[in-house]
């Protein structure tokens, strides 16, 4: 589960992170690690791509540390940036948006 | 100056700065969130804390006159000083009033944003830094790269082969942290006895009592404040407290927030000058050079409630990246880039406000809750209104996706465009040469068969 950038200015309600966190109590990274920026950032990643590059450098390898198979957020952004990343390196870990889980629980 | 993208890209490829800086930052940032932990009013001191400067900036002048009233009662000296040329004119003034050809220092950020040791050096005037950190950039000959620990960027390895070049000539240093800073301790001892003017910044004046207040871990500050026969204090002015009382606040919120400190080590107070004890002479310098400005912004101002700690760059993923010389200022990191541009002027720093992925860690970190995302993006419409041509092919893409994403209706057009390769999302699925930096390391997703909406509505 990834728990960056906007997601976290955006659910300022620590409730609405806890039950979200609790619907999706399956392999987590370490919070440090889990909530640190992917470096997307909307025009950041492209007029800064080098710096950007560098931070989603560090996040990829901290998702595939985890072991997981796949990467969680609920924020569409950070998941099109990561998940661009995991395809080009072909690293088999799916991406899916935080709501395709929990309409997959209904 | 480069300008950020161009500075980050150099800084970048230093894979050692890298490390440095990412193993110091990642162990400060654990600590400080250990340290506020421990504190249960934590949320009502960051208030407290922001309301302190809110009135303090909001009633400026009178605070400033009766600063100068009750340092001049105390027997200092207060001069006014509009820009950096007319504060270091000041400084140089003094220091050949009392034929010093030596001076020492305080670490102090106002003292490094005027450029004063290079003024002092073309008076023929020699600067020395006193703080350890500091000592070591300028015996490398370097910028700093944090606030607070400006050797951020350098190991132990390196200062210690510095050292053996400079202040210790012809010695072999020992290994431990100790025995190389021991080499710093000898040559600085000698300077606090024997040099007779001392430059220090200030944390905090106090408007009501006229005290100056240095807050620092080493005790150089302390030598130097005590020792020297003339001190000279060059303070920002937005740097005013009010009342006593309101000091109180930030003494508990400044080392939490920068050291991890309960306390810091060092807390020197003086007001004024006082017969056989500390220097005979004080000067306090009142310094501008853009602040006023920055207060004319009703979002920007909050960027003078900064009380320097440096929580904002430690917890960046910027920052913690790409170090601070990047920023090309002695302000870097979050707090930089929006303190350098509002300081300079938007167009000496025009690339600052985007040096950012408005993640908003700064602003959850900040012991006085300036507001860093916010004040980013009105600083950045504000460098597209007044230094940007507006028939920029990035001025018309962001117009047209405007249009595009300000109505429902329009936006779900052109996401149906986008299925047929057309539109202003179509182009998601190939190369566009705006996005270079984006393709560089990522694929962009694949239109999807079926959108949300039609999703929803099916359902």
């Amino acid at each position: 589960m990834s728990f960056p950038a906007a997601a976290r200015r955006t659910l300022a309600d620590s409730q609405q992170r806890r039950n979200i966190g609790k619907a999706t109590s399956t392999i987590r990274a370490k919070r440090e690690v889990a909530r640190e920026c992917c470096g997307f950032g909307g025009v950041f990643a492209v007029k800064n791509a080098d710096t950007s590059m560098a931070m989603l450098s560090d996040k990829l390898r901290h998702v595939l540390d985890t072991g997981a198979e796949v990467c969680t957020s609920a924020d569409n952004s950070c998941l099109m940036s990561i998940g661009g990343a995991l395809r080009r390196q072909r690293a088999g870990v799916r991406t899916v948006h935080i709501a395709e889980i929990l309409a997959a629980q209904e | 100056m480069k300008g950020f993208p161009a500075a980050a890209h150099d800084t970048l490829q230093d894979a050692q700065l890298r490390r440095n800086i990412g193993k110091a930052t990642s162990t400060i940032r654990a600590k400080r969130e250990l340290a506020v932990g421990e504190v249960p009013d934590w949320e009502a001191l960051r208030d407290a804390g922001a309301a302190i400067k809110a009135r303090a900036m909001a009633t400026l002048p009178e605070q400033l006159e009766r600063l100068e009233a009750s340092v001049t009662r105390a027997g200092g000296v207060v001069h006014w000083a509009r820009d950096a040329a007319e504060a270091n004119r000041i400084v140089a003034g003094i220091a050949h009033d009392h034929g010093a050809r030596e001076l020492i220092k305080v670490k102090s950020l106002a003292t490094d944003e005027i450029g004063l040791n290079t003024a002092l050096a073309a008076e023929g005037i020699d600067a020395i830094e006193t703080d350890l950190a500091e000592l070591i950039i300028q015996l490398a000959g370097e910028f700093s790269s944090h606030i607070l620990v400006p050797a951020i960027h350098k190991n132990r390895a390196e200062i210690r082969t510095l050292f053996e070049r400079t202040i210790a000539k012809g010695e072999h240093l020992g290994w431990e942290a100790k025995d190389i800073a021991e080499a710093a301790r000898r040559h600085l001892r000698e300077k606090f006895l024997t040099v007779p003017l001392a430059t220090s910044g200030a944390n905090f004046g106090i408007a009501e009592t006229g005290t100056i207040c240095v807050v620092e871990s080493e005790g150089n500050g302390r030598m130097c404040t005590t020792l020297p026969e003339v001190l000279v204090t060059v303070m920002g002015i937005e740097k005013i407290l009010p009342e006593w009382r309101d000091l109180e606040v930030f003494l508990q919120l400044l080392p939490r927030s920068s050291t991890a400190e309960r306390m810091n080590p060092y807390t020197s107070l003086w007001t004024g000058v006082r017969e056989g004890d500390g220097p005979k002479e004080f000067h306090l310098i009142l310094l501008d050079n853009g602040r006023t400005d920055v207060l004319a912004d009703e979002v920007g101002r909050q960027a003078l409630h900064c009380i320097r700690c440096s929580a904002c760059l430690n917890e960046c993923p910027v920052y913690t990246r790409v170090g601070g010389q990047a920023y090309e200022s002695v302000y870097p990191g979050p707090i930089g880039a929006i303190l350098t541009p509002q300081l300079r002027g938007l167009g000496e720093a025009p690339t600052l406000p985007w040096a950012s992925s408005l993640c908003g860690a700064c602003y959850e970190v900040c012991p006085v809750k300036i507001d860093i995302p916010s004040v980013l993006i009105h600083l950045r419409a504000r460098v597209v209104k007044e230094e940007k041509s507006h028939a920029s092919p990035e001025h018309l893409a962001m117009a047209a996706i405007g249009k595009m994403f300000a109505s429902p209706k329009r936006y779900e057009r052109a996401q149906h465009l986008a299925k047929l390769g057309r539109g202003p999302l179509g182009h998601l699925g190939g190369s566009v040469p705006m996005l270079s930096g984006w393709t560089a390391m990522r694929d962009l997703p694949d239109i999807p068969d079926q959108t949300f909406r039609d999703w929803w509505r099916e359902r």
